[in-house]
Protein backbone atom coordinates (compact mmCIF):
# COMPACT_ATOMS: atom_id res chain seq x y z
CA UNK A 1 0.00 0.00 0.00
CA UNK A 2 3.20 2.73 0.78
CA UNK A 3 4.61 1.38 -2.06
CA UNK A 4 1.23 2.42 -4.12
CA UNK A 5 1.00 5.51 -2.97
CA UNK A 6 4.97 6.22 -2.90
CA UNK A 7 4.59 5.38 -6.90
CA UNK A 8 1.51 7.97 -7.37
CA UNK A 9 2.85 10.73 -5.73
CA UNK A 10 6.12 10.23 -8.38
CA UNK A 11 3.88 10.25 -11.25
CA UNK A 12 1.71 13.17 -10.09
CA UNK A 13 5.38 15.11 -9.32
CA UNK A 14 6.69 14.06 -13.37
CA UNK A 15 3.29 15.03 -14.79
CA UNK A 16 3.28 19.01 -13.06
CA UNK A 17 7.44 18.96 -14.02
CA UNK A 18 6.41 18.08 -17.83
CA UNK A 19 4.56 21.38 -17.72
CA UNK A 20 1.02 20.05 -18.50
CA UNK A 21 -0.62 22.88 -19.61
CA UNK A 22 2.01 22.54 -22.81
CA UNK A 23 0.48 19.32 -23.71
CA UNK A 24 -2.28 20.42 -24.32
CA UNK A 25 -2.01 23.11 -26.38
CA UNK A 26 -1.16 23.48 -30.01
CA UNK A 27 1.45 25.17 -31.97
CA UNK A 28 1.37 27.76 -34.66
CA UNK A 29 0.24 27.11 -37.89
CA UNK A 30 2.19 28.36 -40.39
CA UNK A 31 0.15 29.04 -43.60
CA UNK A 32 2.76 30.32 -46.09
CA UNK A 33 6.82 31.31 -46.13
CA UNK A 34 6.96 33.13 -49.52
CA UNK A 35 10.40 34.33 -50.20
CA UNK A 36 10.72 36.71 -53.67
CA UNK A 37 12.60 36.14 -55.57
CA UNK A 38 14.14 32.82 -55.33
CA UNK A 39 16.64 32.82 -57.61
CA UNK A 40 18.65 36.31 -57.47
CA UNK A 41 22.09 37.54 -58.28
CA UNK A 42 24.66 38.91 -55.93
CA UNK A 43 23.36 41.74 -53.81
CA UNK A 44 19.88 41.55 -54.65
CA UNK A 45 17.80 41.76 -52.00
CA UNK A 46 15.12 39.26 -51.56
CA UNK A 47 11.78 39.99 -49.59
CA UNK A 48 10.85 36.64 -46.77
CA UNK A 49 7.88 36.84 -45.23
CA UNK A 50 5.57 34.40 -43.50
CA UNK A 51 1.63 34.23 -43.00
CA UNK A 52 0.94 32.19 -39.57
CA UNK A 53 -1.94 31.83 -37.19
CA UNK A 54 -2.46 31.14 -33.55
CA UNK A 55 -4.31 28.92 -32.32
CA UNK A 56 -4.05 29.62 -29.07
CA UNK A 57 -4.39 33.23 -27.02
CA UNK A 58 -1.37 35.60 -27.09
CA UNK A 59 1.24 36.59 -29.50
CA UNK A 60 3.58 35.15 -31.94
CA UNK A 61 7.40 35.30 -32.13
CA UNK A 62 9.51 34.98 -35.31
CA UNK A 63 12.99 33.92 -36.02
CA UNK A 64 14.35 33.82 -39.60
CA UNK A 65 17.71 32.35 -40.09
CA UNK A 66 19.56 31.47 -43.34
CA UNK A 67 22.21 28.30 -44.37
CA UNK A 68 24.78 28.55 -44.71
CA UNK A 69 25.11 31.89 -42.74
CA UNK A 70 26.35 34.21 -45.83
CA UNK A 71 24.67 37.37 -47.40
CA UNK A 72 23.19 39.90 -44.47
CA UNK A 73 19.68 40.22 -43.30
CA UNK A 74 18.80 44.42 -43.24
CA UNK A 75 16.02 44.13 -41.32
CA UNK A 76 15.33 42.38 -37.65
CA UNK A 77 15.62 38.67 -37.76
CA UNK A 78 12.51 38.17 -35.38
CA UNK A 79 10.00 40.23 -37.44
CA UNK A 80 7.62 38.56 -39.55
CA UNK A 81 9.19 39.45 -42.80
CA UNK A 82 12.73 40.33 -43.61
CA UNK A 83 14.62 41.58 -46.05
CA UNK A 84 18.10 39.45 -47.27
CA UNK A 85 21.23 41.02 -49.31
CA UNK A 86 22.50 38.06 -51.31
CA UNK A 87 26.08 37.03 -50.68
CA UNK A 88 28.77 36.94 -54.10
CA UNK A 89 28.89 33.31 -53.49
CA UNK A 90 26.50 31.82 -55.41
CA UNK A 91 24.50 28.39 -54.67
CA UNK A 92 21.69 27.19 -52.70
CA UNK A 93 20.08 29.24 -49.40
CA UNK A 94 18.06 27.62 -47.40
CA UNK A 95 15.68 30.11 -45.41
CA UNK A 96 14.47 29.13 -42.05
CA UNK A 97 11.51 30.68 -40.21
CA UNK A 98 10.22 29.26 -36.79
CA UNK A 99 7.29 30.88 -35.32
CA UNK A 100 6.70 30.29 -31.84
CA UNK A 101 3.47 30.94 -29.84
CA UNK A 102 3.90 30.90 -25.34
CA UNK A 103 4.17 26.84 -25.52
CA UNK A 104 4.83 25.51 -28.79
CA UNK A 105 6.85 26.49 -32.53
CA UNK A 106 6.75 25.57 -35.92
CA UNK A 107 9.34 26.25 -39.07
CA UNK A 108 9.26 25.78 -42.29
CA UNK A 109 12.20 26.35 -45.18
CA UNK A 110 12.19 27.61 -48.31
CA UNK A 111 15.43 27.89 -50.66
CA UNK A 112 16.77 31.02 -52.51
CA UNK A 113 19.40 30.06 -55.29
CA UNK A 114 21.89 32.80 -55.25
CA UNK A 115 23.69 33.13 -59.34
CA UNK A 116 27.51 33.79 -59.34
CA UNK A 117 28.50 34.96 -62.26
CA UNK A 118 31.93 34.58 -62.53
CA UNK A 119 33.80 31.96 -64.38
CA UNK A 120 33.88 28.45 -63.15
CA UNK A 121 37.77 27.70 -61.77
CA UNK A 122 39.29 25.17 -63.82
CA UNK A 123 42.82 23.43 -62.96
CA UNK A 124 45.20 21.11 -65.24
CA UNK A 125 46.24 18.81 -62.79
CA UNK A 126 48.42 16.17 -65.14
CA UNK A 127 49.79 16.36 -67.65
CA UNK A 128 51.68 19.77 -66.68
CA UNK A 129 53.44 22.30 -69.05
CA UNK A 130 56.55 20.97 -70.68
CA UNK A 131 55.86 17.75 -70.11
CA UNK A 132 57.08 15.24 -73.21
CA UNK A 133 55.12 12.13 -74.29
CA UNK A 134 55.58 9.88 -77.68
CA UNK A 135 52.90 9.54 -79.93
CA UNK A 136 50.52 6.19 -79.12
CA UNK A 137 51.09 7.16 -76.07
CA UNK A 138 48.10 7.35 -74.10
CA UNK A 139 48.19 10.22 -72.07
CA UNK A 140 45.37 10.34 -69.04
CA UNK A 141 43.79 14.42 -68.35
CA UNK A 142 43.11 14.94 -65.04
CA UNK A 143 41.50 18.26 -64.41
CA UNK A 144 38.99 19.98 -61.62
CA UNK A 145 36.56 22.34 -62.74
CA UNK A 146 34.81 24.40 -59.42
CA UNK A 147 31.83 26.92 -59.66
CA UNK A 148 29.15 27.67 -56.91
CA UNK A 149 26.36 26.83 -58.72
CA UNK A 150 27.76 23.42 -59.97
CA UNK A 151 29.30 22.70 -63.36
CA UNK A 152 26.71 22.30 -66.26
CA UNK A 153 29.52 20.51 -68.50
CA UNK A 154 33.32 19.77 -69.26
CA UNK A 155 35.01 20.00 -72.64
CA UNK A 156 38.56 18.80 -73.80
CA UNK A 157 40.64 20.46 -76.89
CA UNK A 158 43.78 19.06 -78.15
CA UNK A 159 44.88 22.29 -80.07
CA UNK A 160 42.01 24.01 -80.15
CA UNK A 161 39.90 20.52 -81.49
CA UNK A 162 36.93 19.39 -79.36
CA UNK A 163 38.01 15.41 -78.01
CA UNK A 164 35.53 14.79 -75.87
CA UNK A 165 33.19 16.62 -73.29
CA UNK A 166 30.94 15.40 -69.87
CA UNK A 167 28.21 16.52 -67.69
CA UNK A 168 29.30 18.40 -64.66
CA UNK A 169 29.85 15.74 -61.45
CA UNK A 170 29.40 16.48 -58.35
CA UNK A 171 32.74 15.66 -57.26
CA UNK A 172 35.99 16.27 -58.95
CA UNK A 173 38.22 15.36 -60.68
CA UNK A 174 37.51 14.86 -64.43
CA UNK A 175 39.37 12.59 -66.84
CA UNK A 176 40.04 11.87 -70.25
CA UNK A 177 42.31 10.05 -72.29
CA UNK A 178 43.96 11.05 -75.39
CA UNK A 179 46.13 9.32 -77.90
CA UNK A 180 48.27 11.45 -79.85
CA UNK A 181 48.77 10.75 -83.13
CA UNK A 182 51.30 12.02 -85.63
CA UNK A 183 48.97 15.12 -86.79
CA UNK A 184 50.03 16.25 -82.78
CA UNK A 185 53.93 16.29 -83.14
CA UNK A 186 55.61 18.88 -81.35
CA UNK A 187 54.19 21.73 -78.84
CA UNK A 188 50.41 20.25 -78.26
CA UNK A 189 48.21 22.32 -76.72
CA UNK A 190 45.76 20.49 -74.13
CA UNK A 191 42.72 22.43 -72.95
CA UNK A 192 39.60 21.61 -70.51
CA UNK A 193 37.13 23.74 -70.28
CA UNK A 194 33.84 24.09 -68.02
CA UNK A 195 30.57 25.84 -68.37
CA UNK A 196 28.65 26.84 -65.20
CA UNK A 197 25.27 25.70 -64.47
CA UNK A 198 22.35 28.72 -65.20
CA UNK A 199 25.14 31.43 -66.25
CA UNK A 200 26.66 29.52 -68.64
CA UNK A 201 29.77 31.40 -68.30
CA UNK A 202 33.04 29.12 -69.12
CA UNK A 203 36.56 28.88 -67.57
CA UNK A 204 39.57 27.34 -69.38
CA UNK A 205 42.89 25.90 -68.23
CA UNK A 206 45.43 24.90 -70.71
CA UNK A 207 48.60 23.11 -70.21
CA UNK A 208 51.39 23.23 -73.37
CA UNK A 209 53.16 19.41 -74.12
CA UNK A 210 55.04 18.33 -76.51
CA UNK A 211 54.47 15.06 -78.67
CA UNK A 212 57.43 13.15 -80.29
CA UNK A 213 57.44 11.12 -83.20
CA UNK A 214 58.88 7.64 -82.73
CA UNK A 215 58.61 4.77 -85.18
CA UNK A 216 56.60 2.09 -83.00
CA UNK A 217 57.31 -1.51 -82.36
CA UNK A 218 54.15 -2.68 -83.81
CA UNK A 219 52.76 -0.23 -86.52
CA UNK A 220 49.80 1.54 -85.56
CA UNK A 221 49.38 4.52 -87.95
CA UNK B 1 135.45 14.52 -49.66
CA UNK B 2 133.02 17.40 -48.71
CA UNK B 3 131.54 16.53 -51.54
CA UNK B 4 130.64 13.07 -51.40
CA UNK B 5 129.55 14.08 -47.73
CA UNK B 6 127.03 16.35 -49.50
CA UNK B 7 125.59 14.59 -52.00
CA UNK B 8 125.19 11.44 -49.48
CA UNK B 9 123.23 13.89 -47.06
CA UNK B 10 121.44 15.05 -49.78
CA UNK B 11 120.59 11.39 -51.36
CA UNK B 12 119.33 10.38 -47.42
CA UNK B 13 117.32 13.52 -47.11
CA UNK B 14 115.76 12.58 -50.65
CA UNK B 15 115.66 9.31 -49.37
CA UNK B 16 113.07 9.97 -46.84
CA UNK B 17 111.33 12.82 -48.08
CA UNK B 18 110.04 10.21 -50.77
CA UNK B 19 108.43 8.18 -48.00
CA UNK B 20 106.46 10.87 -47.43
CA UNK B 21 105.27 11.80 -50.94
CA UNK B 22 101.91 13.32 -50.09
CA UNK B 23 99.09 11.58 -52.45
CA UNK B 24 97.15 14.65 -53.39
CA UNK B 25 96.80 13.84 -56.90
CA UNK B 26 93.21 13.71 -57.51
CA UNK B 27 93.72 11.34 -60.19
CA UNK B 28 95.84 9.03 -58.38
CA UNK B 29 93.50 5.71 -57.28
CA UNK B 30 96.10 5.94 -53.82
CA UNK B 31 94.60 8.69 -52.81
CA UNK B 32 91.22 8.41 -50.82
CA UNK B 33 90.05 11.86 -52.60
CA UNK B 34 90.70 11.26 -55.91
CA UNK B 35 88.00 11.44 -58.71
CA UNK B 36 88.29 11.97 -62.01
CA UNK B 37 85.62 13.87 -64.54
CA UNK B 38 82.82 12.13 -65.74
CA UNK B 39 82.81 10.53 -69.48
CA UNK B 40 78.87 10.10 -70.50
CA UNK B 41 77.68 6.88 -72.48
CA UNK B 42 74.42 8.46 -74.62
CA UNK B 43 72.80 5.05 -76.33
CA UNK B 44 70.87 5.75 -78.92
CA UNK B 45 68.40 3.36 -80.69
CA UNK B 46 67.44 3.82 -84.08
CA UNK B 47 66.24 2.95 -87.16
CA UNK B 48 67.21 5.13 -90.23
CA UNK B 49 65.31 3.02 -92.97
CA UNK B 50 61.99 4.32 -92.95
CA UNK B 51 60.47 6.69 -94.15
CA UNK B 52 60.00 8.96 -90.86
CA UNK B 53 62.76 11.35 -89.96
CA UNK B 54 62.61 11.46 -86.40
CA UNK B 55 65.11 9.04 -85.85
CA UNK B 56 67.31 11.25 -88.49
CA UNK B 57 66.50 14.03 -86.19
CA UNK B 58 67.81 12.74 -83.19
CA UNK B 59 70.79 11.63 -85.03
CA UNK B 60 71.52 15.22 -85.81
CA UNK B 61 71.24 16.76 -82.00
CA UNK B 62 73.43 14.01 -81.17
CA UNK B 63 76.19 15.69 -83.82
CA UNK B 64 75.62 18.89 -82.06
CA UNK B 65 75.62 17.97 -78.92
CA UNK B 66 78.77 16.02 -79.85
CA UNK B 67 79.82 19.36 -80.66
CA UNK B 68 79.10 20.98 -77.99
CA UNK B 69 80.56 18.54 -75.20
CA UNK B 70 83.47 17.42 -77.36
CA UNK B 71 85.04 14.33 -75.33
CA UNK B 72 83.01 14.66 -71.97
CA UNK B 73 80.32 12.20 -74.08
CA UNK B 74 80.80 8.81 -76.64
CA UNK B 75 77.61 8.33 -78.68
CA UNK B 76 76.95 4.92 -80.17
CA UNK B 77 73.91 4.17 -82.78
CA UNK B 78 72.67 0.61 -82.28
CA UNK B 79 70.36 0.44 -85.35
CA UNK B 80 66.90 -1.69 -84.40
CA UNK B 81 64.64 -3.21 -86.89
CA UNK B 82 61.61 -2.33 -86.07
CA UNK B 83 57.98 -4.63 -87.22
CA UNK B 84 57.97 -2.91 -90.19
CA UNK B 85 61.27 -1.39 -91.12
CA UNK B 86 64.46 -3.76 -91.21
CA UNK B 87 67.68 -1.71 -90.91
CA UNK B 88 70.60 -2.99 -92.81
CA UNK B 89 72.61 -1.94 -89.65
CA UNK B 90 70.91 -3.75 -86.94
CA UNK B 91 72.55 -6.31 -84.62
CA UNK B 92 69.49 -8.23 -83.04
CA UNK B 93 71.86 -10.56 -81.04
CA UNK B 94 73.51 -7.55 -79.53
CA UNK B 95 71.09 -5.04 -79.19
CA UNK B 96 67.95 -6.33 -78.82
CA UNK B 97 68.99 -7.97 -75.19
CA UNK B 98 70.11 -4.37 -73.89
CA UNK B 99 67.13 -2.23 -75.33
CA UNK B 100 64.91 -5.17 -73.46
CA UNK B 101 66.43 -4.68 -70.45
CA UNK B 102 66.69 -0.79 -70.93
CA UNK B 103 62.60 -0.95 -71.36
CA UNK B 104 61.61 -3.19 -68.78
CA UNK B 105 62.89 -1.04 -66.61
CA UNK B 106 62.11 1.86 -67.80
CA UNK B 107 58.94 3.88 -66.37
CA UNK B 108 57.40 3.88 -69.87
CA UNK B 109 57.25 0.56 -71.45
CA UNK B 110 56.84 1.79 -75.09
CA UNK B 111 59.49 0.59 -77.34
CA UNK B 112 59.73 2.48 -80.26
CA UNK B 113 62.86 4.36 -82.22
CA UNK B 114 64.41 6.91 -81.80
CA UNK B 115 65.24 6.21 -77.73
CA UNK B 116 67.96 7.40 -76.58
CA UNK B 117 69.56 6.44 -73.50
CA UNK B 118 72.21 8.17 -71.14
CA UNK B 119 74.45 6.58 -68.73
CA UNK B 120 72.05 3.49 -68.55
CA UNK B 121 68.44 2.76 -68.31
CA UNK B 122 67.50 6.19 -65.93
CA UNK B 123 67.60 8.94 -68.45
CA UNK B 124 65.34 8.14 -71.60
CA UNK B 125 64.60 10.39 -74.11
CA UNK B 126 62.35 8.73 -76.81
CA UNK B 127 61.08 10.14 -80.10
CA UNK B 128 61.55 13.37 -81.91
CA UNK B 129 59.79 16.14 -83.17
CA UNK B 130 62.37 18.25 -84.46
CA UNK B 131 65.77 18.26 -84.12
CA UNK B 132 65.52 21.22 -81.54
CA UNK B 133 63.19 19.09 -79.15
CA UNK B 134 65.64 16.33 -79.12
CA UNK B 135 69.13 18.64 -78.45
CA UNK B 136 66.94 20.84 -75.92
CA UNK B 137 66.02 16.72 -74.11
CA UNK B 138 69.06 15.46 -74.12
CA UNK B 139 71.34 18.78 -73.45
CA UNK B 140 69.22 19.02 -69.99
CA UNK B 141 70.40 15.68 -68.91
CA UNK B 142 73.96 16.27 -70.13
CA UNK B 143 74.37 18.94 -68.74
CA UNK B 144 73.35 17.80 -64.88
CA UNK B 145 75.90 14.53 -65.41
CA UNK B 146 78.99 16.05 -66.84
CA UNK B 147 79.74 18.11 -64.07
CA UNK B 148 79.97 15.22 -61.23
CA UNK B 149 82.47 13.65 -59.98
CA UNK B 150 83.57 9.70 -61.44
CA UNK B 151 85.01 7.42 -58.79
CA UNK B 152 86.65 4.92 -61.98
CA UNK B 153 88.99 5.44 -64.21
CA UNK B 154 89.68 3.40 -67.11
CA UNK B 155 92.77 3.27 -69.63
CA UNK B 156 93.03 1.06 -72.31
CA UNK B 157 96.40 -0.88 -71.71
CA UNK B 158 96.49 -3.00 -75.10
CA UNK B 159 94.16 -3.23 -78.40
CA UNK B 160 95.82 -5.63 -81.20
CA UNK B 161 94.84 -6.41 -84.61
CA UNK B 162 94.93 -9.11 -86.30
CA UNK B 163 94.40 -11.98 -87.93
CA UNK B 164 90.47 -11.16 -87.58
CA UNK B 165 90.74 -10.94 -84.06
CA UNK B 166 90.97 -7.79 -81.61
CA UNK B 167 92.21 -8.33 -78.74
CA UNK B 168 91.71 -6.28 -75.94
CA UNK B 169 93.34 -4.86 -72.27
CA UNK B 170 91.97 -2.45 -69.94
CA UNK B 171 93.14 -1.00 -66.84
CA UNK B 172 90.20 -0.20 -64.52
CA UNK B 173 90.85 1.56 -60.85
CA UNK B 174 88.46 2.85 -58.29
CA UNK B 175 88.87 5.81 -57.32
CA UNK B 176 87.92 7.73 -54.01
CA UNK B 177 87.31 6.07 -50.68
CA UNK B 178 84.41 3.60 -50.95
CA UNK B 179 84.87 0.31 -52.53
CA UNK B 180 82.16 -0.66 -55.46
CA UNK B 181 80.69 -4.53 -56.15
CA UNK B 182 79.40 -5.87 -59.05
CA UNK B 183 80.37 -4.50 -61.82
CA UNK B 184 81.03 -5.25 -66.05
CA UNK B 185 83.77 -4.01 -68.07
CA UNK B 186 82.12 -3.84 -71.40
CA UNK B 187 83.61 -2.98 -75.16
CA UNK B 188 81.34 -1.18 -77.69
CA UNK B 189 83.01 -1.68 -81.03
CA UNK B 190 81.74 1.23 -83.17
CA UNK B 191 82.30 1.38 -87.42
CA UNK B 192 81.56 5.10 -89.38
CA UNK B 193 80.17 3.68 -92.18
CA UNK B 194 79.08 7.42 -93.38
CA UNK B 195 79.40 11.03 -92.41
CA UNK B 196 75.37 11.48 -92.62
CA UNK B 197 73.22 9.85 -90.02
CA UNK B 198 75.95 6.47 -89.63
CA UNK B 199 78.46 8.09 -88.19
CA UNK B 200 78.87 5.59 -84.57
CA UNK B 201 77.30 2.25 -85.27
CA UNK B 202 77.50 -0.02 -82.95
CA UNK B 203 78.94 -3.80 -85.13
CA UNK B 204 79.52 -5.51 -81.43
CA UNK B 205 79.42 -5.42 -77.98
CA UNK B 206 81.49 -8.23 -75.46
CA UNK B 207 81.74 -8.16 -71.99
CA UNK B 208 83.67 -9.77 -69.25
CA UNK B 209 83.35 -11.75 -66.64
CA UNK B 210 81.80 -9.84 -63.14
CA UNK B 211 83.91 -7.75 -61.24
CA UNK B 212 82.61 -8.89 -57.95
CA UNK B 213 84.30 -6.15 -55.83
CA UNK B 214 86.70 -3.35 -56.19
CA UNK B 215 87.94 -2.03 -53.33
CA UNK B 216 88.74 2.14 -52.90
CA UNK B 217 92.34 2.05 -54.67
CA UNK B 218 92.24 -0.76 -56.36
CA UNK B 219 93.73 -0.70 -59.95
CA UNK B 220 93.20 -4.00 -62.05
CA UNK B 221 94.00 -5.18 -65.92
CA UNK B 222 91.70 -7.08 -67.43
CA UNK B 223 91.56 -8.44 -70.78
CA UNK B 224 88.85 -9.36 -73.01
CA UNK B 225 88.28 -12.31 -74.72
CA UNK B 226 89.27 -12.12 -78.06
CA UNK B 227 86.69 -10.94 -80.78
CA UNK B 228 86.56 -12.38 -84.34
CA UNK B 229 85.75 -9.33 -85.71
CA UNK B 230 84.16 -9.33 -89.63
CA UNK B 231 84.83 -5.52 -90.22
CA UNK B 232 87.88 -3.15 -88.28
CA UNK B 233 85.69 -1.18 -85.97
CA UNK B 234 87.17 2.79 -85.86
CA UNK B 235 86.61 3.32 -82.44
CA UNK B 236 86.02 1.14 -79.18
CA UNK B 237 83.96 2.38 -76.42
CA UNK B 238 84.78 1.23 -72.74
CA UNK B 239 82.83 1.49 -70.50
CA UNK B 240 81.92 0.08 -66.44
CA UNK B 241 78.18 -0.63 -65.64
CA UNK B 242 76.83 -2.16 -62.97
CA UNK B 243 76.16 -6.31 -63.47
CA UNK B 244 73.12 -6.06 -64.93
CA UNK B 245 74.35 -3.20 -67.17
CA UNK B 246 71.25 -1.22 -66.22
CA UNK B 247 73.99 1.77 -64.50
CA UNK B 248 77.00 3.36 -67.03
CA UNK B 249 79.44 4.37 -64.43
CA UNK B 250 82.47 5.67 -66.76
CA UNK B 251 83.65 5.44 -70.55
CA UNK B 252 86.51 5.75 -72.51
CA UNK B 253 86.51 6.03 -76.28
CA UNK B 254 89.39 4.40 -77.78
CA UNK B 255 90.37 5.16 -81.01
CA UNK B 256 91.83 2.44 -82.99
Amino acid sequence: MRYALTFSAGLIILFLACDPESIFRNAPVIDLIDITPNRVNPYDTVYATVNATNPEEGSLSFQWAVSPERGNFIDPVDNRSVRWVAPTAGGDYVFKITVSNSYKSADRSGTVRVIEGGDPLVRILSPQDDEYFTQLQEIGITAEAVHNNGIFKVQFFVDDVLINEQSGIPSNPYRFTFIPDTSHLGKTEIKMSAIANYTFTEGADSVQIYIEGIVPQKHKF
Amino acid sequence: MYRFAFKTLAFILIFFQCNDLPRDNVLDPGNPNSYQSSVILVEAFVNTNNPFPYNEWALQALDSLEVIYGSKIVIVEYHRDTQEFSDPYSQPLIVEPLYEKYVQNSVIKTKGVPDIFINGYKNRIQGASSVESVLSRVNTVLSSETGLNNYFTLEPTDIVLGDNQLRISCKIARLGNQSASNLLLRAILVKRINSQALKRVAIHIVKTEQISKMEAGDIRTIDFEPIVISQVPDFIILSVTSANELVVYQNLKADL
